[in-house]
């Protein structure tokens, strides 16, 4: 059935949660199908053209036969491209989501479900944020949740040495705990270097 | 909580009474001013208060919504109470603040009308550009203020250890004030950036040029011109390319789904009447199944009501009603 593998792409988007392996073999079969549904769409308007030019008279069932047969064709062209381009824009979104929720570092490492593209992709999209968050002079990007308090306690996950912080040196040493401000390592619990405790 | 960052596991306390002040300490000073006040009740700032409790020194009793207080009365300013920290009149704010207190209270509300305005509107918005600009004019300030007071505390030495904790605190609770209204500040940015992303193909057309024109600021032009380019192109080079060259549009308008979808404006939204129309009466024109019918609509100031966004719009843009759901 035409259309049939554009629709898995989609269902495969909708069943999962996070960011599914890239389909490409699903890409390039939904794009060779489409270049074949297109093909006998070409194909058959150039064949009634002929026969027009031929000033042959076509009775009402042949023309009937080809309005249909041109129809079915180029709706399944169109639904395929709307699947196919639906799909990539979902996993963009997701990709962008990724991108806020965990900082591009961390966005970027799971580029083992991403095509080359979409690695690309999220690189760029990282810079035209930085652009904007220059531009207005504020990093829109930090902290997705209100803050409810200005100090947290976290666990350090990674020997990181010595940070400094506008309040002084911040000595992070595999497996202390320190109570700190929010603002200077909220990048540190986006790379997983720090665990936020929660009381 | 400014020298002891390091510090492996401290309670708020900790930090709050860092020094060589104890608890018990505080407490004691607290008794001590009730009695010489003679009041019970020590109206002492809620640390859990909503953005903005503690940066407008001056309240007004019956404040706009959503700022009033619980019990009417928020912090208040005492020029002459300097000496005695824990006074109920204590203001947090230092008194040569720039910003007028009522005025920087006007501001954050008007910042969070625009956050709620901006998030359940179909469309975008104009951009809140005083607001914006204001708002990061008065972070800027406080921030500077409350560097500027670190520095002399630290240089100022042994001083009186009550008032060195209770700037401590002030400042811990001034600085949280701060980082919650940038917050609010940050979801603008993001909630508009969101819909731009998802709108830029429409924004980018010549259909919405005139909102791109009019509604977005000078950065967020420039990110909804980038995010489309790299978006297409991200599209041409994974899927696009593959196929025939006459198939490769992104704006296709076939008689069923039209590619580029301008914003949803019949969607309905709920809001609240912040000053009726002249007459308390709003004469809507409905449209529905090619009929115009006339339709008056009843509004006293702080009623909720759903309606047509199409219809809210004009009021929503003069400031008479705010978008709630």
């Amino acid at each position: 059935m035409h259309g049939q593998r554009a629709f898995e792409l989609v269902q495969q988007l909708r069943m999962s949660v996070g960011l599914p392996g890239y389909d490409e073999a699903g890409l390039k079969e939904v794009a060779s199908e489409m270049r074949d549904l297109h093909g006998v769409l070409v194909e058959s308007m150039q064949q009634m053209q002929r026969r027009v030019q031929h000033g042959e008279a076509l009775d009402e069932a042949q023309v009937r036969a080809i309005q249909c047969s041109t129809v079915v064709h180029l709706r399944s062209v169109q639904r395929n491209k709307r699947c196919a381009l639906a799909y990539l824009v979902n996993r963009a979104r997701r990709i962008q989501m990724q991108r806020w929720e965990l900082g591009a570092t961390a966005a970027a490492r799971s580029d083992s479900c991403m095509s080359a593209q979409e690695a690309d992709f999220l690189r760029k999209y990282s810079d035209i944020l930085g652009e904007y968050c220059d531009a207005v002079q504020l990093d829109v990007t930090a902290e997705i949740q209100p803050p409810s308090d200005l100090l947290i306690e976290v666990r350090v996950q990674e020997d990181l040495g010595t940070v400094q912080t506008e309040d002084g040196a911040m000595h992070l040493r595999r497996g202390t705990s320190l109570y700190v401000k929010r603002g200077d390592v909220e990048h540190l619990i986006r790379q997983g270097s720090l665990e936020q405790v929660q009381n | 909580m400014d020298e002891g960052s390091g510090a492996p596991r401290r309670s708020v306390l900790d930090d709050l009474l860092s020094g060589d002040q104890d608890f018990a300490r505080v407490r004691q000073a607290e008794q001590r001013n009730r009695r010489r006040q003679g009041q019970n009740e020590i109206d002492v700032p809620q640390f859990h208060g909503r953005p903005g409790d503690f940066l407008d020194a001056t309240r007004p009793n019956s404040g706009t919504y959503p700022y009033t207080n619980d019990n009417g009365h928020g912090v208040r300013a005492g020029a002459d109470e300097k000496d005695a920290p824990y006074s109920s009149n204590y203001s947090l704010l230092t008194q040569d603040a720039v910003f007028q207190p009522d005025e920087a209270c006007e501001d954050i509300a008007s910042l969070y009308r625009a956050l709620w305005n901006e998030q359940y509107a179909p469309e975008l918005l104009p951009f809140a550009t005083d607001v914006t600009h204001d708002m990061h004019e008065l972070l800027e300030y406080q921030e500077q203020l409350l560097d500027d007071e670190l520095h002399e505390t630290d240089g100022a030495g042994q001083r009186d250890a009550e008032a060195v904790s209770f700037a401590q605190l002030s400042r811990l609770l001034r600085r949280t004030e701060l980082e919650r209204l940038r917050y609010v500040l940050r979801a603008y940015h993001r909630v508009r950036l969101r819909k731009i992303e998802r709108t830029a193909p429409f924004l980018l057309s010549s259909a919405g040029a005139h909102t791109l024109a009019t509604r977005l600021s000078e950065p967020e032009r420039d990110f909804a011109t980038s995010y489309l380019t790299l978006l297409e192109q991200h599209l041409t080079s994974s899927f696009l390319q593959l196929l025939p060259e006459r198939l490769r549009a992104l704006d296709d308008k076939d008689d069923t789904v039209a590619m580029i979808a301008p914003p949803h404006i019949d969607a309905y939204v709920f809001c609240r009447v912040l000053e009726p129309p002249p007459g308390g009466v709003l004469r809507l024109n409905n449209d529905a199944g090619g009929r115009e019918e006339i339709q008056e609509l009843r509004m006293s100031t702080n009623e909720i009501i759903c309606m047509r966004y199409r219809s809210a719009a004009p009021l929503v843009l003069a400031k008479q009603l705010q978008l709630i759901f």
